[in-house]
C-alpha cells in the first residue's frame, strides 16, 4: 500500500500537494504509455528512450520507486537499441500507475 | 527619533523564479515547493516558451532542464548568455545521474549550478537560496563599483583645468573619456610669468588605479616643471618617480610642451606619443616626429626632444592616440597622424575652441560611439 503521507513528508510537503501531484503523476503517466506502446509498435527507440526519460524523471522525484525502476530499464534498453526486450513494459508500467491511482 | 509608519518601510522584492521542464510533474513539483518559501514562480515546458518568459520578465533565477525534445537547454542558456537582459540571471542545470558530460558543458556554457535528477524539493530551494544570495551580493557590488567609478569621472574631470582659469597660456582642450574612469589626462600649468608647461598623457587600461594615477601626475607636474629645471629633466624626473609607484605593465606615454612666451621657444618632449602639429601662422602645418621611450617603465630613458622658435599666431596641437587610432580601419599613427595634419590645417582660420572641436568631428564623426579616450589640446603663441 502506497503511503502518500510518508512521501509527502519525504518531499517535504504537505499531503493534499502530493496527492494533487500524484494525480497529475497518474494522468501525464498515462498519457506516456500510450505513446510508449505506439514507439514500440513502430520500433522507434528514440522515441522509446525518451519517453521512458520522462517518465523516469517523474516517478524518481516522488518517490514512486518500482515505476522509477521500469523506466529505468526501458531507457536503458531503449538506448541500447533493444527493444524487444521492452515489449511488455507498457503493461508493466499500467499495472503499477493503476495499482497506484486504486490507492489515492 | 519616532519609528516610521510601516507604511514608509519598502516591501521586499518579490523574487521570481523561471522553471523550465518537460515534465509537467516536475514543473508542478518544483512550483508546489518553491511558491510556499514565498517565491513567485514562471513555469515553461520547452526552450522557446522559457526564452520568451526569461525575456519578459527577467526573473532572479531559472531552473533549467537539460534534455527537453526540440530545443534543448543548453540551446536555451546559449541564448539567454548572449542578450544583455538574461546574461546575468543565474542558471541551475537539472541533469540526469547518466548525463556528466553535460553537467562540464553546462557550466561551460555559464551555468552556476546543476542538480541531479531525481531531485528532492528540499535540495533545490538550499541551491536556490545560495545561489540568489550569491547573485544578489554580485550585484549591488556591481552597483557599488560603478557608482564609485561614476565619482571617480567626476572627481577627474575636475582635476583638468580650464582655459578660462588659465587665461595666460592661451589653450583650448577637448576631453571625451570612453569608460567612467578614463586612462586620457590633460594638464597645464605655469612655471611662472610667461613660462607655461603643457601635457598630454595616456595610461595603458582604464580602471580605478588609472584614474588615481592621473592625481598623481598633476601633483608629479606640480613639482617638477619649474624653471629649475630643464623641461626633458622636468619630464625624467616625472618618469623616475612612477617607476616607483606604477603597478607591473603599467605604462604611459605622453606629449609635453614647455612654451617660454618671453624666448619665442617651444620645447616638445616626446614620450612614446603620437606626433605634435606645429600649425605656423605662415607656413603649412607639420608633424614633429620624434622617438621617445614611454613612461613609468625604465629608468634610463631617452626621450625626443625639440626646440622649435615661435612666432604669434603660430598654433600647436598635442592629442591622444584615440583620436587617430580606431580598431575598425586598424589604422597606425602613422598614416592616421597624416589625418590630423589634415584636420590641423582645416581649422586653422577658426578660435582655437573651435578649431579642437572641429578636428575631433572631422576625425571621428559625431554620431559614432568612441572607442577610446579622446584628448585634443590646442595652443596658441
Amino acid at each position: 500500500m502506497t503511503d502518500f503521507k510518508q512521501l509527502a513528508g519525504d518531499l517535504g510537503l504537505e499531503t493534499a500537494d502530493f496527492l494533487e501531484l500524484t494525480a497529475l503523476f497518474i494522468q501525464t503517466t498515462m498519457r506516456d504509455i500510450e505513446g510508449l506502446e505506439k514507439a514500440l509498435e513502430d520500433q522507434n527507440a528514440e522515441a522509446v528512450k525518451d519517453i521512458a526519460h520522462t517518465i523516469k524523471g517523474a516517478a524518481g522525484n516522488l518517490g514512486f520507486k518500482a515505476i522509477y525502476i521500469l523506466a529505468t530499464v526501458g531507457e536503458k534498453n531503449a538506448s541500447e537499441g533493444k527493444l524487444r526486450v521492452l515489449a511488455s513494459l507498457p503493461a508493466a508500467l499500467k499495472k503499477e500507475v493503476t495499482t497506484l491511482q486504486k490507492a489515492l | 527619533m519616532t519609528d516610521l509608519p510601516a507604511s514608509h518601510i519598502p516591501a521586499p522584492k518579490e523574487l521570481t523564479l523561471l522553471v523550465v521542464d518537460d515534465s509537467p510533474i516536475n514543473v508542478r513539483l518544483l512550483e508546489t515547493a518553491l511558491s510556499k518559501e514565498g517565491y513567485r514562480i514562471l513555469t515553461a515546458a520547452n526552450g522557446p516558451k522559457a526564452r520568451e518568459l526569461a525575456m519578459e520578465n527577467q526573473p532572479d533565477l531559472i531552473l533549467l532542464d537539460i534534455m527537453m525534445p526540440g530545443e534543448d537547454g543548453f540551446s536555451v542558456i546559449r541564448f539567454l548568455k548572449n542578450h544583455t537582459a538574461t546574461a546575468s540571471i543565474p542558471v541551475i542545470f537539472l541533469t540526469g545521474v547518466s548525463e556528466i558530460e553535460s553537467k562540464i558543458e553546462g557550466f561551460d556554457l555559464g551555468a552556476v549550478d546543476y542538480i541531479i535528477k531525481p531531485f528532492h524539493p528540499m535540495e533545490v530551494l538550499a541551491r536556490v537560496r545560495l545561489h540568489l544570495k550569491l547573485s544578489i551580493a554580485t550585484n549591488s557590488l556591481i552597483t557599488s563599483q560603478a557608482q564609485k567609478l561614476r565619482q571617480l569621472k567626476k572627481a577627474q574631470t575636475s582635476l583638468l583645468v580650464t582655459p578660462e582659469s588659465l587665461p595666460e597660456a592661451r589653450f583650448a582642450a577637448l576631453y571625451e573619456s570612453f569608460q567612467e574612469a578614463g586612462g586620457d589626462f590633460y594638464d597645464v600649468i605655469a612655471i611662472c610669468q610667461d613660462i607655461h608647461g603643457y601635457l598630454v598623457a595616456d595610461f595603458s587600461g582604464h580602471d580605478i588605479s588609472t584614474s588615481y594615477l592621473t592625481a598623481s601626475i598633476k601633483a608629479l607636474m606640480k613639482q617638477n616643471c619649474t624653471p629649475i629645471y630643464q623641461p626633458t629633466e622636468s619630464i625624467k624626473l616625472i618618469n623616475d618617480v612612477l617607476v616607483e609607484i606604477l603597478p607591473e605593465n603599467k605604462y604611459l606615454t605622453a606629449s609635453y610642451a614647455h612654451l617660454n612666451r618671453k624666448t619665442m621657444k617651444l620645447t616638445l618632449v616626446n614620450a612614446g606619443h603620437p606626433p605634435a602639429v606645429c600649425v605656423p601662422a605662415r607656413a603649412p602645418a607639420r608633424l614633429i616626429r620624434m622617438d621617445g621611450d614611454i613612461l613609468g617603465m625604465f629608468r634610463n630613458v631617452i626621450f625626443g626632444t625639440q626646440v622649435i622658435p615661435v612666432g604669434p599666431g603660430d598654433r600647436f596641437y598635442l592629442y591622444s592616440d584615440g583620436l587617430v587610432e580606431s580598431s575598425q580601419d586598424r589604422s597606425v599613427w602613422s598614416r592616421a597622424s597624416e589625418r590630423m595634419l589634415g584636420a590641423c590645417e582645416e581649422v586653422r582660420g577658426m578660435p582655437i575652441e573651435e578649431a579642437v572641436k572641429g578636428i575631433r568631428n572631422m576625425l571621428l564623426p559625431p554620431e559614432i560611439p568612441i572607442e577610446d579616450d579622446i584628448v585634443i589640446l590646442a595652443i596658441e603663441i
